[in-house]
């Protein structure tokens, strides 16, 4: 019985919630990238508004140098350190236009040439919880313990890409992705935990269409 | 020698005595954090001003510790004084063409070639907010600098404060590693904004083109 319990615990937390998911592009300009050629992801700075979570700009650098079409990926913190203070949060450049006056900067367009970055991506938004409801209880007696009742939870994880290409100095276009989540834990003497992983199917999708938006393969 | 009930019941109290001090200490330990960002900075890609400068660290900014409490009751701390040191090294040795360190404001007379500008940085203000104060994932530190410039003769050059801004999310990291990150984003920042903006203020800049620039008595 217990085994059969634990059982039906692990399968919940493999099946997961509900989730829905919508991806957006805006394409400004055509895109490719030649061997040697690199791209670096960078968060937007949380000076100008929701910078986008740590954890999601790693799971997006994994994921955008994984798989077939795998892009070569420069290392955010080595390249925000080489251009040091030109990306900090409130130096960075707020759009493309800027981008001619950056390069211009004595050593800058050195220290990119050297990295091979050809476009850098910068991500924003973030994951919130939107509403939730429900109650469960729990209790544990000398003839064992359990829990009884339902909680839920909503998420929205909602973030925006902007490809910059250094080579044209212009904005190539945008990639967005938004996945709205239904985490449910019913409990009937063990809960039995759905939950839906709003922000990993956001990097997921992100991931996968910056391979093919930066290749010039998604058109 | 046998074991009597007096010694065994002896050897109780110790074992429980030190079980209770240990309980208490790591008690104290988890209500306490402290902060010492160990990093380096990395050299601001900048050119250099055509000045020698001497760089004056008084205790004030040497021993900076920041301590509060917050709502949560924990106790916090934050060395501030070693990585000011470091941060302010590496951008006064970016932007001047000699950056020397002096152990008083008198001192730089004695240098050779004597230097066009003295530097005294000092720590203002520093705040910390925690989640719990926010209602936001994030820990933040702002930082207000306070640096006097001086010439080589020691009148006052430019009185100018500077202020850095760093936050850090609590996912993935301990509150220690937050913190620690939120400050060190705040001395970049502030040492982001030393670098681009001091050579832009307008009297160092009128300095530079031999103009007057002190004030009038």
């Amino acid at each position: 019985m217990a085994r059969a319990l634990l059982a039906l615990a692990a399968a919940g937390l493999l099946l997961g919630g509900c989730m829905s998911s919508r991806l957006e592009e805006s394409r400004h300009a055509a895109t490719g990238i030649a061997e040697g050629e690199s791209v670096v992801i960078l968060a937007r700075s949380y000076h100008k508004g929701k910078a986008a979570e740590e954890k999601l700009i790693d799971c997006i650098n994994r994921r955008v140098q994984s798989g077939a079409d795998r892009l070569r990926v420069a290392p955010q913190q080595e390249f925000v350190d080489a251009l040091f203070p030109w990306l900090e949060p409130r130096m960075a450049p707020q759009s493309a236009e800027a981008l001619p006056a950056l390069l211009a900067r004595p050593g800058v367009a050195e220290r990119i040439e050297a990295r091979g970055v050809r476009y850098i991506v910068w991500v924003d938004g973030n994951t919130e919880k939107s509403s939730g409801g429900g109650s469960m209880g729990c209790a544990i007696g000398p003839g064992g313990g359990g829990c009884l009742g339902v909680t839920w939870w909503e998420d929205d994880a909602s973030y925006k890409a902007t490809i910059w290409d250094l080579q044209q100095q212009s904005d190539a276009g945008s990639v967005n992705a938004k996945v709205h989540g239904t985490s449910v834990i019913p409990a009937l003497i063990i809960p039995l935990p759905l939950i839906a992983r709003t922000q990993s199917a956001a990097c997921s999708d992100m991931a996968g269409q910056l391979r093919h938006f930066i290749a010039g393969t998604d058109s | 020698m046998p074991e009597t009930a007096n010694t065994r019941q002896s050897s109780i109290r110790a074992v429980a005595g030190r079980s209770a001090l240990l309980g208490l200490v790591l008690l104290l330990a988890a209500c306490a954090a402290s902060v010492e960002p160990g990093q380096d900075f990395p050299t601001p890609l900048v050119d250099r001003l055509p000045l020698r400068a001497a760089l004056h660290y008084p205790p004030a900014l040497l021993e900076y510790t920041h301590q509060e409490q917050d709502s949560g009751q924990r106790k916090w701390t934050v060395q501030l004084g070693p990585v000011s040191q470091r941060m302010f090294d590496t951008v006064f040795g970016a932007l001047f063409t000699t950056a020397s360190r002096i152990d008083d404001i008198a001192g730089a007379r004695q240098l050779a070639p004597a230097p066009d500008v003295v530097i005294e940085p000092t720590v203002s203000a520093f705040e910390l907010s925690t989640p719990a104060l926010s209602g936001t994932p994030h820990f933040a530190v702002w930082i207000r600098y306070q640096l006097e410039l001086f010439d080589a003769g020691g009148a006052p050059l430019l009185s100018w404060p500077v202020t850095g801004y760093g936050q850090a999310g609590t996912g993935g990291m301990s509150d220690e590693a937050s913190v620690e990150r939120a400050t060190l984003l705040a001395l970049r920042d502030a040492a982001a904004t030393i670098a681009v903006e001091l050579p832009r203020q307008p009297r160092i800049r009128a300095f530079l083109d031999g103009e007057p620039v002190h004030d009038e008595p």
